[in-house]
Order: structure tokens, then sequence, then C-alpha cells
């Protein structure tokens, strides 16, 4: 990769609210360090409001449910970009990282894989319900893509290995069953049982919006995809 | 000018003997010093040795000790002899430590641990937080404990996550989607796998419509209180977290700390803050762990052996304040503080730079000399102490209260604005010894009454000593002592005669041997240094009175520049003949240790008035009280001595010639007097002698000070304009003893051409002056006539006659004209 290409290196961050974006920030954050790269902050607003106005919503916290508006998503939504726009740019001016943030209509999985370009990483946000120490999760083994991705496996298990050492967590891969679009409920269960506290993806396992959308409903935590370029120096000094 | 008379047969002409003390070497019964057994101990001060050795003796907490007397004397250096004498004899006291106080942060606590327990502790201590910082992280980062981590992890991850898998997949049954917004959870039906929008679910028949709000509402509960339970989920999660975490640090800590318990639980104090400290290590393993893993960070990988300086562990540091070896045989503590502040003093707290804030610990508590000298003695400058802010408060309070606190002078002020600690006191057993001087002991009694309180015994060294055979081997032991100390040459017999010469000049006492010792050993350590390079074995008379010269040679700028001038003229003084009114008095000047005199012109003039005599110096501002009070008993003395029975009628006055700085003390009272009975009665006084001396009103004349300095001052000024023969200087008796003076003065008495004149009375030093018999009263009640007393009376009979007549306005003419008479008689 040439100096250029260096200089253009991204870690995305891409959430459906800033409680899902929080979590991902600071992670995403130490590793657009290790690479030098500039952060990307992405809020996807999916069209929740013309599929289900009108329907009750709880907050995190539970109690009285309020009913789902235009208006009330629209505010929400607005206040979120704000609190990401902020925690990011503080995050990365701590760090001495360029930074970028955008709001685009669509899913977060959409859009993480729309915007995403070469040497990018992606961390999709997920705020998860239940504070735990789970293993780092890398998706991988012999069975994950096809063509070259088996040496996409090998980088994403050193960049999972970086990211439990420095969240002194546990690191480990799980075999993946052949490619689909769906996540089926065995390995569903699987995630569910891991309690991962992060899911690490090859970027070169032909990833699919819904099925991408599938790992993280199953996976409940953050989503990392990482570097579809073999990113040499980002895996090495994540691992040291 | 007048011709003068010879005033040699007075009768009051000292011989030459008279006029200093030699000391015969011979009659000291040594070769040299090198015979002579050294002597430490100070001679001449037994009185101020008795005090210091009450005072370093009592108990009681009150008899602190003031000591003063003259620069020089060997205070410091004797108290201090003493003082560690005894100090010997005390045992030594034990270490004091502050430790991190866990319930109250602000409030370190002071611990006495047994001597040399302290610097023993403190290496325990740090060796524990480097230990904990290497086993802590690897009892963590063990199998056992990421077993039952995971094993935590486990359970309740899979508790909620499984709850919450159910719940969805029942909310699916049901047909409805839980979904993610910004707002929260959203409860949407769902029909095949999507999401059934708002206008499509109103189309639905009543009954469906119905069953999907039901569902909504049946999830939504659901939802709702798994939602609230989580909050109570992860606190027990924590707990169970947080046990795990106790249990395994409680392991590393206790195997830690057995040791340290083992050596050092059983001293008093100690063990419930090794209990404290357990409990705070444990609830703050995650420091231990943060530490520990941080070393291997960095470009140079190192094992975290110094984490004890990092500032998160300094809670728990053991600052030793002050400690004492175990085996300690040299005694209680005996402190010399040159520089007493209140901080030097009492200890002070200092600050560190963190993040732009100033912050402060334990570790940062720093002792003071009351610190270092409690279970002994400090001693301390009494002018220092003044003279330092609070300093002088602070020693008071804590004599007083009987502990040491620190308190910054900031906090004293209240300036201080950021968090700073209030240790605990340390109960306080200290002798302090001030060294002063007396007028600063009386002004402390005086306006202090806390220091008298405090400061119980007072010792004062003495200046002199009498000059007799065994004060003379005395001091020729401490001449000894001082060779040995401070490896000089012996010095022979002469050279200590002249040595103990010359402390008899300093002690302006020819009886007296001055113990101003330091004066004396810098002309020792010079006349060592002249026999050094005049390749001398011993240290003789030659290299004393070479040394003496040099020291006078080396002060002598200004009184050289005053004899240029007097024999340049710019300052006037007649050496010879005489003059009506007008007198040579004698000056002395001190410049640090050097004295010197000069003889300076005094003149008087009188005419009629009321009474008064006129002291120009006090009207100016340049006259000193007590050189005014000696002007008022000449005014005195005329007033009863003449005339008693006539009011008296004169105005005169007196002047110092040339004397621009100021003039004061009385010692030129009888020159002034004769000046003034000289005017009065028209007789001329010789100026070939100058005279000191200070008068009462009977006219009898007292001693005064610097007599051998004014005698060398005016004999320099004669002997510049040359001698005559007729030359010399009148001093009062009570001063003979007094006479120390140079060879060369005393050579040109003996050869007759200088004199030195003692009186007792007025009258003589009036009778040398003038040649003339002053006169005594006959049985007629008056003075014979042709003296220099009935001329006096008969000025001032005509004065007071002058003046009735002018009361009664009569004949104004004939008064003048008598007064014209008279002057012409006198003249």
């Amino acid at each position: 990769m040439t100096a250029d290409e260096t200089a253009r290196r991204r870690v995305l961050i891409v959430a459906g609210g800033f409680a899902d974006a929080a979590p991902a920030i600071s992670m995403a954050a130490a590793l657009a360090a290790l690479s030098r790269a500039a952060l990307l902050g992405v809020l996807a607003r999916e069209p929740l409001a013309e599929l289900a106005e009108g329907a009750p919503v709880l907050s995190a916290a539970g109690g009285g449910a309020r009913a789902l508006t235009r208006e009330a998503l629209e505010s929400a939504w607005a206040a979120d970009a704000r609190a990401f726009q902020r925690r990011l740019s503080e995050t990365a001016l701590a760090a001495q990282l360029g930074w970028e943030f955008r709001s685009d209509p669509g899913t977060g999985a959409e859009l993480a894989l729309r915007l995403r370009r070469p040497g990018d990483m992606v961390m999709l946000g997920y705020r998860r319900l239940y504070r735990r120490q789970g293993p780092v999760v890398v998706l991988g083994g012999p069975s994950v893509g096809g063509g070259d991705a088996g040496a996409g496996a090998g980088a994403g298990e050193k960049l999972a290995q970086g990211l439990a050492g420095a969240l002194h967590l546990r690191a480990m891969t799980l075999a993946w069953p052949a490619r689909s679009d769906d996540v089926g409920e065995r390995e569903a269960q699987l995630l569910e049982e891991l309690s991962a506290s992060l899911l690490v993806l090859n970027p070169r396992a032909g990833l699919a919006p819904q099925r991408l959308a599938a790992l993280l409903e199953a996976a409940r935590c953050p989503v990392l995809i990482g570097p579809d370029d073999g990113d040499a120096d980002v895996e090495d000094e994540a691992g040291a | 000018m007048a011709e003068e008379f010879d005033a040699g047969e007075a009768g009051t002409a000292l011989p030459a003997g008279a006029l200093r003390r030699d000391c015969d070497a011979a009659s000291l019964g040594f070769a040299d010093t090198g015979e002579l057994e050294p002597l430490e101990a100070p001679i001449g001060q037994e009185r101020a040795i008795e005090a210091v050795n009450l005072a370093a003796g009592m108990r009681h907490r009150r008899f602190n000790l003031f000591v003063h007397g003259p620069e020089g004397a060997g205070r410091h250096a004797t108290v201090l002899a003493l003082l560690r004498e005894e100090a010997a004899r005390r045992p030594a006291p034990c270490d004091w430590v502050y430790v991190h106080n866990f319930d109250a942060p602000e409030r370190p606590r002071a611990l006495p641990l047994p001597r040399g327990t302290g610097p023993k502790l403190r290496l325990a201590m740090e060796a524990l937080v480097d230990d904990l910082a290497q086993a802590m992280p690897a009892l963590f980062e063990s199998e056992e404990y990421q077993s039952r981590r995971a094993a935590i992890e486990e359970e309740y991850g899979k508790r909620n996550e499984k709850a919450f898998s159910e719940l969805t997949a029942r909310a699916r049954e049901r047909g409805v989607a839980i979904l993610r917004t910004p707002m929260g959870f959203a409860l949407a039906p769902v029909k095949d796998g999507e999401v059934q929008k708002p206008d499509v679910i109103e189309k639905l028949p009543q009954a469906e419509r119905e069953q999907i709000r039901e569902h909504v509402a049946q999830t939504q509960k659901e939802l709702s209180e798994f939602l609230e339970s989580l909050p109570r989920a992860e606190k027990e999660h924590r707990a169970a977290v947080g046990k795990l975490n106790s249990e395994m640090a409680e392991q590393v800590v206790d195997a830690n700390l057995a040791d340290l318990k083992r050596e050092f639980g059983q001293i008093e104090g100690l063990g419930g803050h090794f209990d404290a400290l357990r409990a705070d290590m444990i609830d703050n393993a995650e420091l231990f762990l943060k530490a520990g893993s941080s070393g291997g960070d960095g470009p140079f990988p190192v094992t975290p052996t110094r984490l004890h300086d990092a500032p998160p562990f300094h809670r728990y540091a053991v600052n030793v304040l002050v400690s004492h070896p175990e085996q300690d045989e040299t005694g209680a503590p005996v402190e010399v503080e040159s520089l007493p502040t209140m901080a030097n003093l009492t200890g002070r707290i200092e600050y560190m730079q963190q993040m732009g804030a100033l912050i402060t610990d334990v570790t940062l508590i720093r002792p003071g000399a009351m610190h270092r000298a409690n279970g002994g003695f400090l001693l301390l400058d009494a002018r220092k102490v003044l003279s330092e802010a609070f300093a002088w408060d602070a020693l008071k309070r804590s004599l007083t209260t009987g502990e040491i606190r620190i308190i910054g002078a900031s906090e004293r002020l209240g300036l201080t604005s950021t968090t700073t600690l209030d240790p605990d006191p340390i109960p306080l057993d200290l002798r302090v010894v001030l060294v002063g001087d007396r007028l600063m002991r009386l002004l402390l009694e005086e306006l202090d009454p806390e220091f008298a309180q405090l400061f119980t015994v007072s010792a004062e060294f003495d200046s002199e000593m009498p000059r007799d055979a065994e004060s003379m081997t005395l001091f020729a032991r401490l001449v000894a002592a001082v060779v040995a100390r401070e490896g000089l040459r012996p010095v022979a017999a002469d050279g200590v005669a002249a040595l103990i010469e010359a402390a008899s000049r300093l002690a302006d006492d020819r009886e007296k041997l001055s113990l101003v010792l330091s004066h004396l050993w810098d002309l020792l350590r010079e006349a060592d240094h002249l026999a050094l390079q005049g390749d001398a074995q011993r240290v003789g008379r030659e290299h004393v009175e070479a040394a003496q010269a040099a020291v006078r040679r080396r002060a002598a700028r200004l009184p050289e520049r005053m004899q240029e001038m007097i024999q340049r003229g710019s300052i006037l003084i007649a050496t010879k003949g005489s003059e009506v009114g007008q007198v040579n008095g004698l000056t002395v000047a001190q410049l640090g240790r050097d004295r010197f005199g000069w003889p300076a012109r005094i003149t008087a003039r009188v005419r009629l008035g009321a009474g008064q005599v006129v002291d120009i110096e006090r009207e100016v501002k340049l006259g000193g009280p007590i050189h005014s009070k000696g002007v008022m008993i000449l005014s005195s003395y005329l007033s009863t001595h003449y005339l008693p029975e006539t009011p008296l009628s004169l105005w005169a006055s007196l002047v110092f010639e040339q004397s621009y700085g100021g003039v004061d003390g009385d010692s030129a009272s009888v020159a002034e007097l004769c000046a003034l009975i000289s005017a009065l009665a028209g007789v001329p006084l010789s100026q070939s002698m100058a005279v000191t001396g200070s008068v009462n009103q009977l006219g009898e004349v007292q001693p005064v000070g610097g007599v051998n300095e004014k005698i060398e001052g005016f004999f320099d000024a004669c002997a510049g304009k040359g001698l005559t023969g007729r030359q010399g200087v009148i001093l009062p008796r009570r001063n003979v003893d007094n006479l120390m003076l140079r060879r060369d003065v005393v050579a040109a008495v003996e050869e007759g051409r200088f004199h030195i004149h003692a009186i007792e009375h007025v009258d003589q030093a009036l009778e040398l002056l003038t040649g003339l018999p002053a006169g005594q009263r006959g049985l007629n009640g008056a003075f014979e006539d042709g003296t220099v007393n009935a001329n006096v009376e008969a000025r001032l009979l005509d004065f007071a006659e002058a003046r009735r007549d002018f009361g009664r306005g009569g004949d104004i003419a004939d008064g003048l004209a008598r007064l014209a008479g008279r002057s012409d008689d006198d003249g």
C-alpha cells in the first residue's frame, strides 16, 4: 500500500444510534491509531417510521412505553447525531486522528458495506444490553468464504488477538459454516452462548447486508470487518 | 598663641612602667605549648557552664536555655560541647514515621517505632508493593483465575442472553419484532419476516388486529420486565466478579504481607495499620494489575521493580521522618539549625505538580530540626529565629503544647488554595538552647510574656576574667588546645606571653584577660602563618606582635586618613601653644572589631546670660543623650561650685569643632569643663595636652572607655607634627588599670618625649592645662587670688552684677564698662 493509500485509510463506525456507536468509538479509535487511519462516523437512519409508526417503544431501562412517531424519531436521530459527532471528534482529537461524520438513510449493514473502501475497517456498533467480558471471536476456519478467504481469516485472527490483548479479553476462532445470507439457528445459538465482546469478520467472506445484519443480531455485540487488503502492518502492530 | 608652661611637675605623671603590663615569659614555666596539656574546656565561664549544665540535665520541659554574652566568647562551641556531653549520657530516642491514614487520608498517622526500624519498614513496604505489582497480574492471568472468571461470565452471560433469546423467540412466535431505534426498543408486528406497516394492519379484520395488539402488549410486558431486571443482574454479576477478585487479591496480599507482619506486626500501632493496609490493597487490586501490566509497554520493556515510587502507591509508603541507628552509642541527638525558618524548624509539606494542580501525599512530609532533635537538644541563634517569619511563634507553640505540628506559612496566612495534609502532631521532648545577646534577652523578657515561661534558665558568658598566674596557665593550655586542634606550630612561651598581653589589651584592662577568644585565635593563626613564612619552628613573640601590627595596618586606612588631615591642617588640632577656651578632647570610634582614637578640638564661649550652657551638638541633634547629660553636669558644677549664693548669669556654648557625625558619651566632659572654665577665667589652656574623662557635679573625674586608643590617637597626631617633650594626655586615675599602650608610646614616655597624667579631680586637669593653681576656698570663703577658680568666680560675679543692673534698668553703661574692664584684665 502506498503512502497515499495509507493516508486515505479509514475506520468506519456505523451505528443506528449513539447508544450503539458509543462503545464502538473507543475500539475504533484504538484501531485507527495503530494504522494511522482516520475515523469516519456514520449514523444509519433506518426508515423505521415508515415501517412502524405508532408502535410502542421501550427505553433501555424498560418502564412505560411511548409511541414511535416520525417527529420523535427525527428528534432522536438529531440528538444522537450531535452526541455521536461530539464523542467522535473528542476521541479523534485526543488520539490525534483525522475524523469525519455523516448521517445517511439506510440500515447499518447496508451503509457499512456501501461506504467501505479497500483498506478500510468497519466497526458496526451494537450496544449490548448486558455488560460482560466475553471473548473476541473471529469467524474463520476453512469454511469461511471462498477463494483466498483462508488468508483473510488468518489476518483476522491476528487482528482479533491484538484487540483481545488490548482489551484484556480472550480471543477465539470459530470454524464457521459456508457462506449464506442468513445465520442458522445452530450458529446463532453458538454465538449467543459465547457472549462475545467483539465479533471479527473476514473481509473477504463475501458479506451481504442481510447476512451482516443477521450476524449482528445473533452475536448482539459490535462487529468488526477487517481490511480487505491484508494490511500486514496493522495486524502486526495490533498483535504486538 | 600664648607660650605654654611645663606640666611635668604636677605630680600626676605616670611612669612608663604603669602604661602597660607585660607578661614575663619566663614566669609561665614552659618553653612552648608542646609541653602543655591542651585544655578543651572553656575558662572563666563557670557561671555560664553551671547554667548550661542545669538546663541540659533538667527534664522539666520549661527549662529551656537562653545563652548570651559577647560575640566570639565561644558561646556556640562551649554550649554545643556541654550539650553533647549530656546527650551522650541519654539514650537515643525512637524512630518516627508517617504512614497513610486509610480512614482519613488528609490526616497521615505518626507512628513511633523502635530505633532503626523505620528504614527497615520502609524498604519492606517498598518491596511489598513491587512484589504485589508482579504477583497480582500473574495471579489474575493465571489459569485458575481465568477459568473461574470465565465461569462467572458464562453463568451470568448465558442467563441473560438466554432470557433475551427466549424473549425474542416468543415474540417471533407471536409475530412481533423487536426493533432497535434511537428511541429504544420498538415492538412491531411481523408477517412472513416483514414488518407490517400500520396502514396494512388497519385494513386487517378487527379480531386479527386485536390479537396483534394483544401479542404486542404481551411482548412489551415481557421486554419491560427483562430490561428492568438487567441492572439487578449486572449488579449480581459485578458482585460475583468482585468477590472472585477479592478472594484472589486476598490470597496474594496475605501471602506477601505475611513476612511483613511477622517482622513488624508486634510493634504497637503497626498491627492496626497493617490491617487497614491489607484491606486497601485488596480493594484496590486493580492498581497493581494496571501497574504490573504496563511494565511491558514501550520500546524497552522492563520489569516493574520500582513501582513503589509511582504516586498511586504512595499511600502504602512509609515516610521515615527521623531514624536513629538500632545500636546507637551516640546518645540523644544534638541539632544545630543555622537557618531556622518555620519550615526548617517544624517541618513542611511539599507539593508536586500534576496536570496543573498541586497535590501532596504522605511521602511529601519533610522533617524539621525539631523532629531531628526530638529527645535531645536543639541549638538556635536567637536573632535568626526572631528574624524568620512565624519561626519564633512556631517554636514557642511547640514548646508550650509539647508537640510538633506541621503548619505551612501559606496555611497560617490562609493562602493555601489546594488540598493539603494535617499530619498527626508528634510528641515533643526537647531542650531548646537559644544563643543571643543580653539586649535581646532583656527585650524578649520585656515584650514577650511567654519567653520567661519557656526559657527559665539564662547562661551569661563573661567577656573577661582576672589575669593572674592560674588564669595565665589555663590560657596557655587553651592556646595549646588550639594549636593541637588546628595543627599549628607550637607557641613559644614569649608568644603565649604576647597573646596574654593581647588578651589584656582586648579586655581594655591589664588586670584582666579577654574571653572573646575568637579574636585572639585569629591573631594566633595569623602569627602561625608568619612563622611559616619565616621558616620558624615555633610561634614567638615577634610573630604575634608582627601579626598585631599587620592587623592594625590593615585596619588603619581610616585612622591614617584622620591623622593625615590633622597633619595637613584640614582638621584643626594644635599640639603646642596655649589658647583660651579651647582644649584637645579625645574621641574613639569602633568599626567592627577595630577601634581607633583621635583628638578633637573642643571650644567654649561665654557671655552674660541667664545661666544657660548651650550644647551645640545637642541643639543640632548631633549629640547623644549621655553627652547632653555630661554638659548639664557641667552647668550644675558651675552653678554650685562658683558663687552658690548668686544666680548663674552666664550664657555659654560648647562645641566639638569639625564634628559632623554625632557625639555621644560623657568622656569629654572634663575637657569641656576645662574649656568652659578657661573661657570664663580668661586663662589659656595648653594645646600640647589632650584630655579625656568624665566629671561629676563634685568635680571628681570618672573613668571612661577606650583610653588606650585615645592616647595612641593623640600620640600619633603629636608624633606626626613632631614631639616637643611637653605633649601628653590627661586621663582619669581610675583608668590607669586599663592602660595597655603600644610599645612606641611607652618608649616615648620612658624617654620623656610624651607624658601621661592621671587625675582625680578637674582642678588637677586645670592646673596641668593652665600651669596655674586651681585654687581652694580660703577661710574667708573666697578662692585664693591669682588662681583659676578665683578668676572664674570674679567673672561670674561681674556677669551677675551686670545682669542685676540690666534687670533694674539702671546704669547699663556702668555694667558694660565693668564687664569691659574685666575682659581687659583677663587679656
